[in-house]
């Protein structure tokens, strides 16, 4: 994942009333609806690399790849770790399925770190068993141990 | 007749016994609560999920080229049957078992793939054929399915089995549960799953997204769809899975409330007979005093 560095603040946009955020963003993972509410453009961990979502922009489904995802909103912008999944964007909606989300700014780096070492450890644990694993296991270990990486490099930036 | 101390130590069996039928029981419930919320709480990402394949299946339905969303011919019908570890649940497998048998019509070939202990058994024994038998503990892992997943998807790919269906006991209320066959490959249509989905979660109408501008699909469709089908997959089975744990707990739970029911009323028949007896040795000994009274 390239790192992103934070832009300046743009200036309010005056033209976009208080209340009429036009977009709206819905994470939704298994345990539940970890996220739903109106921005103004979102950043997504697309598979061909970042791309952001404005109003009025096309119905797209694409996939996402373990990474940030960035919620740009009136204020301070919010910063999400996402797992890989699904986002559909469809009428001023953007819909991203995925198996983990967190609030960066919830996180704690230490508990981050272990996450990161827990899944790498697993993913260890696979590669050196005697007998062949399964690619596709390997695959997903891989997920989640980028997934854990992504996680830590944002909370660090921001 | 049983002298007064036997009966005193069955007494106190039958207490013991109810108190571990109560804690059963408990513990029955909290788990079934458990499955349960975790069965509501994941209907918003199955409901996205078919949204998002409901769409790709619209947009070009000649490119949706998967074996999972192309029908053939069912030569050999491939069921999971969905039943208990444990024993203690009432007639919870044994109704399972009803239903497999009135769901197979006798000449077809039928391949089982078993899960739960009690569910191979029941199945070996009915003499049908189990090429696969996987287990799945009460915390229902995600990851605890992904031998499961790959065993049936590839048991499906190279044409073991021509249909996946998976037989479970649904959850109604607590104290039905209904066998129901639930079909899960080829998927062919999503739109009445999707409807069932937006039922149970309450979609409004005008929550229901279309868009009729063309949709972008990225990187492209080959891997959309390669992707979508893994995790239709996996959600659905382990969505089944879900509802089978928490209908085998409402099981048990009621199973154990009518047996803590039952030692009750045997210990309070039993503490009956004791007083009666004990009543009837002291009216004894009376007699026996007064007679020896009147006698001096």
């Amino acid at each position: 994942m390239s790192p992103l560095r934070r832009p300046p603040q743009r200036p309010k946009n005056l033209q976009i009333g208080e209340n009429a955020m036009p977009l709206l963003l819905k994470i939704v993972t298994p345990i539940g609806i970890a996220l739903e509410r109106s921005v103004e453009s979102v950043v997504l961990p697309a598979a061909d690399g970042e791309i952001e979502i404005l109003p009025g922009h096309l119905p797209l489904v694409t996939i996402i790849q373990p990474g940030e995802l960035v919620a740009k909103v009136d204020g301070p912008r919010e910063y999400f770790a996402i797992d890989a999944g699904f986002a559909m964007v469809i009428r001023d909606s953007v819909l991203v399925l995925t198996d983990e989300s967190l609030n960066i700014n919830d996180d704690d780096l230490a508990e981050i770190e272990k996450a990161e070492e827990r899944a790498k450890r697993a993913l260890e644990d696979a590669r050196s068993r005697r007998e062949a694993m399964d690619p596709e296991e390997i695959r997903k270990l891989d997920a989640k141990v980028k997934y854990q990486m992504a996680r830590k490099l944002a909370k660090m930036q921001h | 007749m049983k002298g007064i101390k036997e009966i005193r130590s069955r007494i106190r069996a039958v207490q013991n016994t109810a108190k571990i039928t109560r804690a059963m029981q408990l513990v029955a419930s909290s788990k079934m609560r458990k499955a349960q919320q975790l069965v509501t709480s994941s209907r918003p990402y199955m409901l996205l999920l078919t949204e998002i394949a409901e769409k790709i299946s619209q947009l070009n339905p000649k490119k949706l080229r998967h074996p999972f969303f192309e029908r053939r011919d069912v030569k050999v019908r491939g069921i999971v049957v969905v039943g208990t570890d444990k024993g203690l649940c009432g007639a919870f497998n044994q109704n399972i078992l009803k239903f497999v048998r009135t769901n197979v019509a006798a000449g077809e070939t039928v391949k089982f793939i078993t899960i739960g202990k009690k569910a191979t058994q029941l199945i070996s024994l009915a003499k049908c054929d189990v090429i696969a038998h996987f287990n799945v503990s009460d915390r229902s892992e995600y990851y605890e399915l992904t031998p499961i997943v790959e065993f049936l998807k590839n048991a499906y790919l190279t044409g073991e089995i021509d249909s996946l269906e998976i037989i479970f006991a649904q959850y109604v209320n607590p104290l039905v549960q209904a066998p129901t066959v639930c079909h899960i490959l080829p998927m062919l249509d999503f739109g009445n799953e999707l409807e069932r989905l937006r039922q149970i979660t309450h979609t409004d109408e005008n929550e229901i997204m279309d868009d009729p501008r063309p949709t972008i699909i990225e990187p492209d469709i080959a891997s959309v769809v390669a992707m979508l089908s893994q995790m239709l997959l996996s959600q659905n089975i382990y969505r089944i899975i879900l509802e089978a744990k928490a209908s085998e707990h409402s099981s048990r739970a009621v199973a154990m409330r009518s047996a803590t029911d039952n030692a009750d009323t045997l210990s309070k028949e039993l503490s009956l007979e004791h007083n009666r007896m004990r009543q009837s040795a002291i009216t004894g000994e009376i007699i026996e005093i007064s007679a020896a009274t009147g006698n001096l």
